[in-house]
């Protein structure tokens, strides 16, 4: 058996060396191409997924995600449940929000986005209180700021307005969707929070976020002691929700165990980020790959039918060659692991190319430049078991092209393919 | 002597339309170790057919044929395959060379195939190629030598490996005289310095003579067989 392998390798490099130059060319770069688009296109299609996932992780839930239970509104008993927070060795931070509507006005005189018809532009909007603190070292949302500047301490009467309630967003796309106008930091808006009977009162906007999670994105922001400051007693309910952040090498679900062990799971509800997100990104997420693995059959019958074909056409053109080598005393077994080999040749020059292309071009591309989807930073998403599983596939596809032609050939009658009948 | 190669009641036919057609009609022949037997016969006559039967490229439609006194009769594709590898050497009448092989790579395959150590199985072919006068165009490549010499490298293939039969059929078939010449005399030393058994093909009665012994066939039948008197 040895020196079956042996002889077709042998007789498979010197193939691969003699292959016409453009063929061989051509060849790897078509399964260097159907490499990519497996990994890419899949990568890209799952990345808007796990970019959503990132970000929703990245800017609010955090590793471990809390909130109350449906019974309740609002995350009750929170001052004990701070206390066991902050004793969690495992925790590194967490961020409380309180979350209310309100109704927002601007500038109503002169503003074109007034519709006919209308004396003022009005929108309701979400308001999340937040600490400013926390959100900026756990969660670094002041890096989303795109105009102005994130809040200090002594700002009073100010908040941060979404992107999506400015006119800076495309209109096209959000047709029915009130904004604000074109609202630049350092204007003035009027906000009426829920359950608050007095006039609306004027508030500075010191920036816009742009962090692709709606909560902020079609809504505003404000320090949590402001709004606690206008609500009063209705803030004190308590928190909306609270993203907390682990330490590195700590399993969410180990953290999950622990909360829940010192706390009342009748007021509040302690999932990761991946279950507090919910079905919805998960079917999206299905529907991707499912679509990505359509493509990649597709992408993978193409290519070895394309090198079922070349490898039987040399094939066929070596006949006579190759019933003299029957002839003389090659195995057939030898000529069909030779043409196996050549199959695997081209594969394996073809994925090698393929990964240096994605390793050191388009995984670097598309770190440095994400797509900018609406609602997610898409990023290509790229895991080494998938990586893995899509060469396996490859090699199994080339040694399928290169065995199969060979067989169909060298099982012709040995003397009849030297005479050439 | 020894018969190395024994053919008892050897018949082949071919289906004709739907008639058989007996190309071999019951041949009985009987070749010595080492002897360099030459077949000649006009077209047609059964020449490669014979050939084919007896160096196990194809298999009769009844009769025996029998190699170092042991029937082959039994033997599968696979055995069959092996025993050629092991014991034969081919030299077919238009070059059968490997393009993709240069010189030295053409010889060495069936060593390699053997089991033959790559070093020593260089050796063995450099050694070879030398032998016949084409030791210096071992890294040509089959499309850069001429037919003579391509046919000098078939002729190292077939006895690199030290078969115990080679089987030519016309070597000379597409050379000229001087070309041929050479061929011929190389064919020659393998008989006389090796002791290889030969049985070759050949249209040109001068080249038969150069064999021990000639066997003329006609329609299927052994019309003369004569021993060359040295
Ligand atoms: N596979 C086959 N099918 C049918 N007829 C065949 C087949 N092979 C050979 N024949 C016939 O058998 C006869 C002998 O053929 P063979 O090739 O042995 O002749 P030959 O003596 O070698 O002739 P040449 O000198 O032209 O090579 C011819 O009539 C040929 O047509
Ligand atoms: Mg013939």
């Amino acid at each position: 058996m040895f020196n079956v392998v042996r002889t077709a390798w042998f007789l498979a490099t010197k193939y691969f060396s003699k292959f016409s130059k453009w063929t061989s060319a051509l060849i790897i770069f078509v399964i260097a191409l159907t490499f990519l688009n497996l990994v890419v296109v899949s990568g890209l299609l799952v990345g808007l997924i796990e970019g959503s996932v990132l970000g929703i992780k990245e800017l609010r839930t955090g590793e471990v995600f809390i909130t109350p239970t449906e019974q309740n509104q609002h995350i009750k008993k929170y001052n004990e449940l701070f206390s066991v927070l902050d004793n969690n060795k495992n925790i590194k931070g967490y961020a409380p929000r309180y979350v209310s509507d309100a109704r927002l006005y601007k500038d109503y005189k002169t503003s074109i986005y007034r519709r006919a018809g209308e004396v003022d532009v009005d929108i309701y909007a979400t308001v999340t209180g937040i600490d400013i603190e926390k959100e900026k070292d756990f969660f670094e949302l002041d890096e989303k700021i795109i105009e102005g500047r994130w809040f200090v301490d002594t700002d009073v009467n100010s908040v941060i307005l979404g992107n999506r309630l400015t006119a800076s967003v495309d209109e096209e796309l959000f047709t029915d969707e009130r904004v604000l106008g074109d609202v630049k930091p350092g204007e003035i808006i009027e906000i009426q929070f829920e359950n608050n009977t007095s006039a609306p009162q004027k508030f500075q906007v010191i920036g816009i976020i742009n962090s692709k999670q709606p909560e902020y994105d079609y809504g505003i922001i404000i320090p949590s002691r402001e709004l606690r400051g206008i609500l009063g007693q209705s803030a004190l309910l308590g928190p909306d929700n609270i993203g907390v952040r682990i330490s590195n090498n700590v399993e969410p679900a180990v953290v999950i165990d622990s909360i829940k062990a010192s706390t009342d799971s009748t007021l509040i509800n302690v999932r990761s980020a991946e279950d507090s997100i919910g079905k919805y990104l998960g079917n999206i997420r299905k529907t991707f790959v499912l679509l990505s693995n359509a493509l990649g059959t597709i992408s993978i019958v193409v290519v070895t039918v394309m090198l079922f074909i070349v490898i039987f056409i040399s094939a066929i053109t070596k006949q006579r060659q190759i019933g003299i080598l029957k002839g003389i005393g090659i195995s057939p077994l030898t000529l069909k692991l030779s043409y196996m080999f050549l199959s695997f040749m081209y594969t394996f020059v073809g994925v090698v190319i393929g990964v240096l292309i994605l390793v050191f071009l388009l995984i670097p591309y598309f770190d440095a430049n994400p797509i900018d989807f609406p609602f997610s930073d898409g990023i290509l998403f790229v895991t080494l078991p998938g990586l893995i599983t899509k060469i396996f596939l490859l090699f199994v596809m080339s040694i399928f092209a290169g065995f199969l032609p060979a067989h169909l050939i060298t099982r012709r009658n040995t003397l009849n393919t030297i005479l050439g009948r | 002597m020894e018969n190395i190669l024994q053919v008892k009641n050897l018949v082949k036919s071919f289906k004709d339309g739907d008639h058989l057609k007996k190309v071999l009609n019951e041949i009985n022949l009987d070749i010595p170790k080492g002897q360099f037997l030459s077949i000649i016969g006009e077209s047609g006559a059964g020449k490669s057919t014979l050939l084919y039967q007896m160096s196990l490229l194809d298999v009769p439609t009844s009769g025996n044929i029998s190699i170092f006194g042991k029937s082959t009769d039994g033997m599968n594709i696979k055995e069959q395959a092996k025993f050629r590898l092991n014991n034969f050497g081919y030299i077919f009448q238009d070059s059968s060379l490997i393009k993709e092989l240069n010189v030295l790579e053409n010889v060495k395959l069936t060593l390699l195939a053997k089991g033959i150590s790559n070093k020593k199985a260089e050796e063995m072919s450099k050694e070879t190629l030398s032998k016949v006068g084409i030791g210096d165009l071992i890294n040509r490549y089959p499309s850069e030598i001429s037919g003579g010499e391509q046919q000098r490298v078939a002729i190292s293939r077939a006895i690199v490996g030290k078969p115990s039969i080679v089987f030519a059929d016309e070597p000379t078939a597409n050379l000229d005289h001087v070309t041929s010449e050479k061929v011929m005399v190389e064919l020659k030393k393998i008989s006389e310095e090796l002791k290889i058994t030969i049985i070759m093909i050949t249209h040109e009665l001068k080249y038969a003579q150069k064999a021990d012994r000639i066997i003329e066939i006609s329609d299927g039948n052994i019309l003369s067989d004569s021993v060359i008197k040295k």
